[in-house]
């Protein structure tokens, strides 16, 4: 087993890895430098042998004890590449920020975390050996939320050619029926994704709406944080910003659907 | 919890939602509530834990390359060790004592010196701890070469010119700054018996007169 992370959560307990990770440490720590290398630039999600990001960071964490530079300059590139690439792919070109400079800068922060942990070892790193991707992504927001990058896209209002459109429920049930693919597993798995690529193409404010429809959360309310409260803008926004997603969506996965 | 955060506090709830469970609107709502101040943070962060997983990592290009590049040199620069980054400010302002004798005109200094050519290397890119090297053969090194004893001495304190890496000891054990001993350098520069005896005898005469 390797050792366990150090970071407590406010319960006291500790974080740790999935089980998943830590098998993939374990047999790492079986390898020479060559496999671990060839191992390591497998990055593709569905490929055989692909090496979670989670256990990668730990074997560049773990390079402080084996003093081998070779080792750990390797290792380092190939983190660094992954990080570069997925930064690349959830920054997209925005009329409010330089998407290069944002990338350069969400980088810079985790290098810091990196530099953290090597001149004293820490648990700065621990949230990324947990889930890499979801703690990246909590870097990158926080580099927006200091710069005050975010406040300015959140203040952005979108011409809504005063359309009210359909009632808000009528709205969410069809764009959640849109989600319920029908047939086998793989083409329901397949058409998820599909999905989900789609909403991601969405422009921002779409992006948002559709995706806490899809996850469930309360339209209308009083009491409850509603998708108008959590994206600070009114009912009406939100339901011609879905709108507008609905007929994009159709567009796009068939009008069938 | 608290209803403000500090930057770092900032950070830290984000990191907490981002890997102490999933993003289901019972999680965002009670983050929310606690931190009114994070809404839209943790909204934005609740969306992009869902949409990650679907999405392809782009191939490499320019860009990607030059973010690597560039981290590389922030991590270098953030972990060189202080006893390194103090020599390197002040080792800019000093000349290369070497720098007029290249190519055959090396070896022949050395043999002037009665050293070997790794010797006198070893100590151009100085890789040899000035704290024991006698200054006895600083000043025949300063002779030599034409410079103030002194000069040839301040050199010696600079960082290595070599990787860390490649300084390793045998024992696998890290050295600090990768330079050598004294006593190290002569052993291991190839030197014969006599010239590793005549060198050692320079030292221990100046630690005897301390």
């Amino acid at each position: 087993m390797p050792p366990p992370l150090t970071k407590r959560k406010k319960t006291g307990e500790l974080y740790v890895r999935t089980a998943s990770v830590d098998a993939a440490i374990d047999r790492a720590a079986g390898l020479d430098l060559d496999a671990v290398i060839r191992e390591a630039r497998v990055d593709d999600r569905g490929a055989p042998g692909f090496m979670e990001p989670e256990c990668l960071l730990h074997l560049v964490r773990s390079t402080r004890l084996d003093n081998s530079d070779d080792r750990f300059a390797q290792l380092f590139e190939i983190l660094l590449d992954r990080v570069a690439r997925s930064l690349k792919g959830s920054i997209r070109p925005s009329s409010l920020y330089d998407p290069e400079e944002l990338r350069q800068e969400v980088a810079d922060r985790f290098v810091d975390l990196l530099v953290e942990d090597r001149n004293q070892p820490g648990d700065g790193l621990d949230y990324f050996e947990v889930r890499f991707a979801s703690a990246l992504a909590a870097l990158r927001i926080d580099v927006l939320r200091a710069s005050g990058r975010l406040a300015a896209k959140e203040d952005h209002v979108e011409d809504m050619h005063d359309q009210e459109g359909q009632p808000l429920p009528a709205l969410a049930k069809q764009l959640r029926q849109f989600s319920q693919a029908e047939g086998a597993e793989q083409e329901k798995e397949h058409f998820r994704n599909e999905l989900l690529r789609a909403i991601d193409r969405l422009p921002d404010h779409e992006r948002v709406a559709v995706t806490l429809v899809l996850k469930g959360h309360p339209i209308e309310g009083d009491d409850a944080e509603t998708i108008a409260k959590l994206c600070g803008v009114s009912d009406r926004a939100i339901r011609y910003r879905l709108q507008k997603a609905y007929e994009k969506l159709r567009r796009e996965l068939g009008e069938g659907r | 919890m608290t209803t403000t955060s500090t930057a770092r506090g900032a950070r830290d709830v984000l990191m907490m939602f981002a890997t102490e469970g999933e993003p289901t609107p019972r999680r965002l709502e009670a983050y929310a509530k606690d931190h009114p101040e994070l809404r839209r943070e943790l909204t934005e962060l609740a969306v992009e834990m869902v949409l990650e997983p679907s999405r392809p990592l782009p191939p490499a290009d320019a860009s990607t390359k030059a973010t690597v590049a560039s981290a590389w040199a922030r991590f270098q620069a953030g972990t060189r060790s202080d006893v390194e980054r103090a020599p390197v400010r002040s080792a800019a302002a000093l000349p290369n004592v070497f720098a007029g004798f290249s190519g055959a005109a090396f070896p022949r200094l050395a043999a002037r010196l009665d050293v070997t050519p790794l010797f006198l290397i070893k100590m151009k890119d100085g890789l040899i701890e000035a704290a024991r090297f006698p200054r006895a053969f600083s000043k025949l090194v300063a002779d030599e070469v034409g410079h103030e004893v002194d000069l040839i001495i301040a050199s010696l304190g600079r960082p290595s010119a070599i990787p860390r890496g490649m300084m390793a000891k045998s024992d696998g054990k890290p050295e600090a700054g990768a330079k050598q001993s004294f006593e190290e350098a002569v052993a291991t520069s190839g030197l014969t018996p006599e010239q590793q005896e005549r060198l050692l005898n320079m030292a221990r005469a100046e630690r005897g007169s301390d």
